[in-house]
């Protein structure tokens, strides 16, 4: 296969604590390596804490200041990105690398027009850009989602969108940019069934036109088992069995996948023992 | 059977008291300029000195034989005008590096550090030191102002802020590339105007009181030109002989005025309230 779009190499991330250093992702003994191919959806789950939004911001650049990376690489088309000064990472923000953060309906601005809001992406990605030519895109792209009063939800504030159009709306904002990497921190979570998998059906729809590679984070075996190519199963930190998605979630080999796909509720079957480690990784 | 569920009432302000409030500092000020005059206020009248209320004179003549009444108004000019221009510096001011000290890194800690020494000192105080040594410059005032009022100002906008930034679509800003100071002032700023103007109405009440403080300690404002504060002093050395009216009449102005102001301020803080 060709040189992966995000090449994660040897990741180890620690969060300083008053009672000492916790291992957020990767141990000293078992750092994290996860490669995302152009077109490839990425599928991280395990349960909470285990360092999976960890993972998530660090290939972002976004982690809180107690955070430290240890050691690793992430190399985005061969390009290191633990080493890009601020200014680097503002014009790969800007065009290649999106973040899509939970309940994402939250990423608009309560104060500024959906329009103004997507013309102002569309024209950090591409200066050159006219604000005319921004706010036909912008429409066009509002369309692309399904939204049909193009017009109207323009001039509209997102105080004034039902929570499944601002979905959409904030989707587009994030998408607008056709990003080369889209990196979505648990988006499913806290949505109905029905927003859900309009937001992922569009997601996964445009990242695939796009070829873009995404890297998504999740506690919902469903959603990867319909969406994600490939999985990696995350335990306190450490990458426990990784794989095209199909496979690992038919044939898991790890005791901790086949607890966490246990542990999904399914009308007619009990619910697999509580997963307890053997040997204690710390 | 029908349920009827009551509404909780909210206890609110009556709008009109709150309106008037605010109609009626605006009138003051406007009469201050437009009203003739009965008299001419810093005018030294030998015949009329210390005469109680009369028709002649609304609210009796001080010390110099001056006309208490155009004095009061004469003053609102000047007290007004200043603590405007005090409110409009100190908010300013405090917003920008309110804003400034919400962010992170070297500037920001800078800047909290500045404030902690600065408020350490008895502000009051140092600014009466500030204006008589600037000898009693007008500018100086505004200045004492912000000096006192600013701090306040800047704590308040930057705990407001640092609220405001962790919410998603701050964090999203950044994370499509827009940088600090855009985010720090278009995305930000516009988000806390809503306590900036509550703050600002605050603000003005206090912006009086400091000038009629520092024009009652004798700095600031000084004679001939009429202020409340300076009135206020002249009035306290012959209140004890029962000529209360000379001190009385600018001292009603000084509360009336800034209750007006912190009422309208209520009303201000009210509205954004229901807003929410």
């Amino acid at each position: 296969m060709s040189e992966p779009l995000l090449d994660v190499r040897n990741l180890r991330v620690e969060y300083a604590s008053p009672t000492g250093t916790v291992h957020a992702v990767g141990t000293p003994e078992d750092p994290v390596s996860l490669q995302v191919h152009a077109g490839e959806v990425l599928g991280i789950v395990g349960e909470s804490g285990s360092g999976k939004s960890s993972f998530a911001r660090t290939v972002v650049g976004l982690l809180p200041p107690v955070a430290s990376v240890r050691s690793g690489q992430v190399l985005l088309q061969g390009s290191d990105l633990l080493t890009a000064s601020p200014g680097t990472w503002r014009t790969l923000r800007r065009r290649d690398v999106a973040f899509m953060p939970q309940a994402c309906a939250a990423a608009l601005d309560p104060l500024r027009r959906v329009e103004r809001q997507l013309v102002d992406v569309l024209r950090l990605a591409h200066p050159e850009m006219s604000k005319p030519s921004a706010r036909g895109l912008a429409g066009e792209l509002l369309e692309g989602v399904g939204i049909r009063n193009v017009a109207e939800v323009l001039q509209r504030f997102p105080h004034q969108l039902s929570g499944g159009m601002a979905q959409r709306v904030a989707l587009c904002l994030v998408l607008a940019r056709r990003p080369k990497l889209l990196v979505a921190d648990e988006p499913t979570s806290g949505l109905d069934v029905r927003v859900l998998r309009q937001t992922m059906d569009l997601l996964v729809e445009r990242c695939a036109a796009d070829r873009t590679g995404v890297v998504l984070v999740t506690h919902n075996i469903g959603v990867v088992a319909q969406y994600c190519t490939q999985v990696a199963v995350v335990y306190r930190g450490v990458v426990v069995e990784k794989g095209p998605a199909a496979e690992v979630l038919r044939n898991p080999t790890h005791e901790y996948t086949r607890a966490l796909l246990g542990a999904v509720p399914r009308r007619g079957r009990p619910l697999a023992e509580p997963y307890r480690p053997s040997l204690v990784v710390s | 059977m029908t349920l009827t569920v009551e509404r909780p009432k909210v206890r609110r302000r009556p709008p009109a008291l709150v309106a008037g409030a605010a109609g009626f500092v605006v009138l003051l000020y406007l009469a201050s300029w437009i009203l003739p005059l009965p008299y001419d206020p810093e005018s030294v009248d030998a015949t009329a000195v210390l005469t109680g209320p009369s028709p002649a004179h609304l609210f009796g003549t001080d010390a110099n034989g001056s006309d208490v009444f155009s004095r009061v108004l004469a003053a609102g000019r000047v007290d007004l005008t200043l603590a405007v221009l005090g409110t409009l510096a100190a908010t300013t001011i405090g917003v920008v590096v309110g804003l400034l000290a919400s962010r992170t890194g070297k500037l920001a800690r800078g800047l909290m550090t500045v404030l902690d020494v600065l408020q350490s000192f008895p502000l009051v105080l140092f600014s009466v030191i500030v204006v008589s040594l600037s000898g009693n410059d007008l500018k100086a005032v505004v200045a004492a102002i912000v000096l006192i009022g600013s701090p306040t100002i800047v704590r308040l906008v930057r705990s407001e802020a640092l609220t405001i930034r962790t919410l998603r679509y701050v964090e999203v800003a950044e994370s499509i590339g827009v940088s600090p100071s855009r985010v720090t002032f278009r995305h930000v700023l516009p988000n806390v105007t809503g306590i900036i103007c509550a703050q600002a109405a605050i603000m003005l009440g206090r912006a009086l009181m400091i000038i009629a403080t520092l024009a009652f300690i004798g700095v600031g404002v000084t004679a001939p030109t009429p202020s409340w504060g300076a009135m206020i002093r002249a009035g306290a050395n012959v209140i004890a002989t029962g000529n209360w009216w000379v001190a009385a009449f600018p001292g009603l102005a000084v509360v009336l005025v800034v209750l007006a102001v912190n009422l309208a301020a209520d009303g201000v803080q009210e509205f954004l309230r229901r807003d929410r």
